[in-house]
């Protein structure tokens, strides 16, 4: 029995994107502390991080299933287990309509509001973004971060009690700074998503305006940021810490534009995920 | 050259301390020497990401050697805001001339005797003053014993300086194999020696 957990278990984790899961969680833990530090309810903390984890794992593990085809045809993704067979269409399916329910009913069951705005998530990320706009226009990256802020205004929405202009804010942040991170990826693996026929900035754009629209993204980001941490009293050292975090952002993104490498492009793809679960840290202690 | 886990973690050791220094270590300060602090430690914190990020190949950039300008300008400009006030005006000057001067002679890498000049003459100042203003304040009795750490950093800034310095100039002291070895080092016990030292800054 315990083998096969184990196996499942293994054969599961590359289905969640561990690391993607675990930053869109620290944001929503973030969102919430912003508005609920010190910690009052240990119960509604473990019941914010399990709701975060299963709504986030699920919606990942939908896309996967919806995207299996183009998975094939990239060679960065191919070794998945619903490309190699090691898993069948319909179990992937089970688990992330299993694995979304759970959290979404978890989320409303815990506050209606939150709730709502998680399943608002998942609808985006999956529905709007994967089924709907990815393979039809290079601008339904929008869509996936509009997604992507979900779980960090759901985190302020629980802690505040309703939708503020903070939360908001967090929202955009997330919002703005998830082109750097796709845009900067769609141009590592261009050939890959072009052989997918998946459109992305670069193929249908170029690389200079992508390497723009980054940079203007990470000022945006930068600012989305800056003026949430003042929203929510962030002690001024740690503003600081805030400021030179987004002016190395901002160098970076400069940088891909006038000086453009390979290794200052995935620096930046690196970075800009540093960037921000520091700045997620630094709002919530 | 590839970083070791252990290069990693002496960075992000530097960083952290960069960072300690930027959140809590400069709070009791007037907002001029804050503001050169921030800048100087500032550049450390994101050298010691970007090396452990990128790798030393972040070195090779042409905006390195501006941005590295920044470092001892920044703390001897804080430093003497600090402690000798009247010294500002002056000191300030010197440092808006030495970085621009490092800007203009280095922007897309066009350095030539100039370049070497400027660059050698800004470090060499602010370096100076890194290692003698705690030594001399110290002295006079202005700042407690511990101040002294801050001159301990001073030097292995210097140190480190002077190695890539070398380098770059294409007549190395040391190999590049040790200087990259000795690098984090260097970078981590200099952070610690200026979080220690500032915390004595007063009487």
């Amino acid at each position: 029995m315990l083998n096969i957990v184990k196996t499942k278990i293994k054969l599961y984790m590359p289905l969640i994107k561990s690391m993607q899961t675990g930053l869109l969680m620290t944001t929503g833990v973030a969102g919430y502390m912003s508005a609920r530090c010190p910690i009052s309810s240990p119960w509604t903390m473990v019941g914010l991080i399990l709701s975060l984890f299963l709504s986030i794992s699920g919606s990942t593990v939908l896309n996967m299933w919806w995207d299996r085809d183009i998975d094939a045809k990239m060679g960065r993704t191919s070794k998945r287990p619903l490309v190699t067979g090691a898993m069948t269409e319909n179990e992937a399916l089970r688990l992330g309509l299993i694995l979304s329910l759970m959290g979404v009913g978890l989320a409303v069951w815990m506050d209606a509001l939150y709730g709502l705005i998680i399943f608002g998530g998942i609808f985006v990320d999956v529905v709007i973004y994967s089924m709907w706009l990815k393979r039809k226009t290079a601008w339904g990256i929008v869509w996936g971060g509009v997604s992507g802020g979900m779980p960090i205004l759901a985190g302020r929405a629980l802690g505040f009690g309703s939708i503020d202009w903070i939360g908001i804010t967090l929202a955009l942040s997330i919002l703005f700074w998830i082109p750097t991170h796709t845009l900067t990826f769609s141009m590592k693996f261009f050939e890959d998503y072009k052989k997918a026929g998946v459109p992305t900035f670069p193929s249908t754009y170029g690389f200079k305006v992508t390497r723009i629209a980054i940079a203007v993204s990470s000022v945006l980001a930068a600012i989305a940021i800056g003026a949430s941490a003042m929203g929510i009293g962030v002690i001024v050292g740690y503003m600081r810490i805030l400021i030179v975090l987004s002016i190395g952002l901002l160098t970076l993104a400069l940088m891909s534009v006038f000086n453009p490498t390979e290794k200052v492009n995935f620096g930046l793809f690196k970075y800009a995920s540093l960037y921000m679960l520091g700045s997620m840290l630094l709002m919530m202690i | 050259m590839k970083l070791s886990i252990l290069d990693r973690l002496l960075f992000l050791a530097a960083g952290l301390l960069s960072g300690y220094i930027i959140a809590f270590g400069i709070e009791d300060f007037e907002l001029p020497v804050m503001t050169a602090f921030t800048i100087s430690f500032g550049v450390m914190l994101l050298a010691s990401l970007m090396i452990i990020i990128i790798g030393y190949e972040i070195l090779e950039n042409s905006s390195v050697v501006i941005a590295a300008t920044l470092v001892p300008l920044g703390l001897a400009l804080g430093l003497v805001i600090l402690k000798f006030p009247q010294w500002f005006i002056p000191y300030l000057i010197f440092a808006l001339v030495g970085f621009f001067g490092v800007v203009f002679t280095h922007f897309k890498n066009n350095t030539g005797k100039a370049g070497v000049i400027t660059l050698a003459l800004t470090h060499a100042i602010s370096g100076l003053t890194i290692v003698a203003l705690p030594i001399y304040s110290v002295a006079i009795g202005q700042s407690r014993f511990g101040f002294v750490y801050v001159a301990v950093g001073g030097s292995l800034i210097g140190l480190g300086g002077l190695l890539l310095m070398f380098i770059k100039l294409k007549k190395p002291i040391l190999s590049v194999e040790i200087v990259m070895k000795a690098l984090p080092w260097i970078l981590t016990l200099m952070m610690f020696f200026f979080s220690l030292g500032l915390r004595y800054a007063y009487q």
